[in-house]
């Protein structure tokens, strides 16, 4: 029974933290869209993310670090208290949004697993695309019905080209693609994904659009470092448009044009409009305001981790009556 | 006006003649602005002898709302209603063909432009 109570009682408090949270964010996310917009794509896709996953973080820090700890330290093992219907439902919602993310990324994972499986069965190298200092990825042209350029797989990262993306495509325009989504594979897009769906909430399907026209855009301003390489990229973006899609886009895969025409036609604008500007490093201030805010939090929690502890005891004793 | 009223949040019609509406007469202000109400696309509160408008939806709302009565109508009216929504594939289609080909048009044009200007430096030098 002590157990039973102990992982309602774990549960319902993620669950209390991460719908009050994910209902917050709902709200003033367009907020933050706004004021990222003001800064790099490249801070505003970032922002964006951090915003998304903030809620399941934040609930499960909460849970693993101050609702667990608390009920195993300070709830008397030998009384057997009774447990209301708040805890209770509580507990099956938190369990059920844990599942349910869970089971959400393993089928994406078999999908995107089952795809480029499909892909690779006709497929041959055509070459690298350099990703980081010493490190590099394939580039592999399959003959398979494909999305015409697409970046899959977590661990072991690929591009995949179809056979009319390399027909339409001249050598410039098919190598600005190449590094646009070599961006998406350094900056771990399909991960980022992954976690998307192990955190999935109701409302959010608008952030989260967001945060994929975002990453576009960063691996657009990435990938590009004259004002040719962007018509290069921007020519490449409208060919592929323009090629009728023999198949979705699977999920945990980033391909090249997948949006509808209103977001290809801003892209294809911005890299029109390309300037030196946009190419400038992002601003140590902001990594380092960051961290201190972050080591501040730690600092605080640290040294008041027992009246926290204590704190969320009293809370949880509240919820069980 | 909508447009003033979204970009400002709210006004009085004599916010509006005074600042973005110089061109306008107060009464052509007050009429629309009264007139949107009774459409219920503004709200309005008492402010002294006056009212203070407000828009009741954000702009992706307002589309939202037209672009759902419209499509609405257009199924209501037709005998099939698939067809409506074949036709409404075939506009978005067209439309979206003419946006690249738009978009086309900027990258070359573009791309002249950058040719000019790297052979006039190429002549400088």
């Amino acid at each position: 029974m002590f157990a039973i109570r102990g992982v309602a009682v774990s549960f319902s408090a993620f669950f209390i933290f991460y719908t009050s949270l994910s209902l917050v964010v709902c709200l003033v996310w367009r907020r933050v869209r706004n004021y990222g917009q003001q800064r790099s794509a490249r801070h505003c896709a970032d922002l964006l993310f951090l915003l998304r996953i903030a809620p399941f973080l934040a609930a499960t820090a909460v849970t693993l670090t101050l609702a667990a700890p608390s009920f195993l330290l300070f709830e008397p093992r030998a009384v057997d208290e009774p447990m209301g219907v708040l805890p209770r439902v509580c507990g099956f919602c938190g369990m059920t949004i844990i599942l349910g993310g869970a089971r959400n990324a393993t089928v994406a994972l078999m999908k995107a697993s089952r795809a480029v499986a499909r892909w690779s069965s006709e497929s041959r190298m055509i070459g690298h695309s350099p990703i980081k200092s010493g490190k590099s990825v394939s580039v592999l042209r399959t003959a398979a019905i494909a999305p015409p350029m697409t970046a899959a797989g977590i661990l072991r990262p690929r591009v995949w080209l179809s056979g009319a993306a390399e027909f339409v495509l001249n050598e410039s325009e098919l190598q600005g693609a190449i590094r646009h989504e070599a961006v998406h594979l350094r900056r771990r897009d399909n991960l980022r994904k992954l976690f998307l769906c192990l955190t999935a909430f109701p409302g959010m399907a608008g952030l989260e659009r967001a945060w994929r026209e975002a990453t576009e855009m960063a691996a657009d301003d990435a990938a590009v470092s004259s004002a040719s390489e962007a018509l290069d990229l921007a020519a490449a973006l409208i060919k592929l448009s323009r090629l009728i899609p023999l198949e979705l886009p699977v999920e945990l895969t980033t391909a090249l044009v997948h949006s509808p025409a209103e977001s290809v036609d801003a892209r294809v604008k911005r890299l029109i409009g390309w300037t030196e500007r946009r190419q400038v490093p992002a601003s140590r201030y902001w990594y380092a305001c960051t961290l201190c805010a972050t080591a501040t939090v730690i600092a605080t929690f640290a040294v008041s981790y027992t009246e926290l502890l204590l704190g969320a005891h009293t809370a949880t004793e509240w919820l069980v009556r | 006006m909508l447009e003033v009223l979204w970009a400002r949040g709210t006004a009085t019609v004599r916010e509006l003649v005074d600042g973005v509406c110089q061109d306008l007469a107060y009464t052509t202000v007050m009429t629309t602005l009264d007139r949107l109400f009774k459409k219920t696309l503004l709200t309005r509160s008492e402010e002294g002898r006056a009212y203070r408008y407000a828009p009741k939806f954000s702009r992706e709302e307002l589309h939202r709302e037209a672009a759902h009565h419209a499509i609405q109508q257009l199924l209501d009216v037709s005998p099939a209603s698939s067809l409506p929504l074949s036709f409404l594939v075939e506009i978005l289609s067209e439309r979206d063909a003419q946006l690249l080909d738009d978009l086309w048009k900027l990258v070359e044009r573009k791309r002249h432009e950058l040719g000019h200007a790297d052979a006039d430096r190429k002549e400088r030098a």
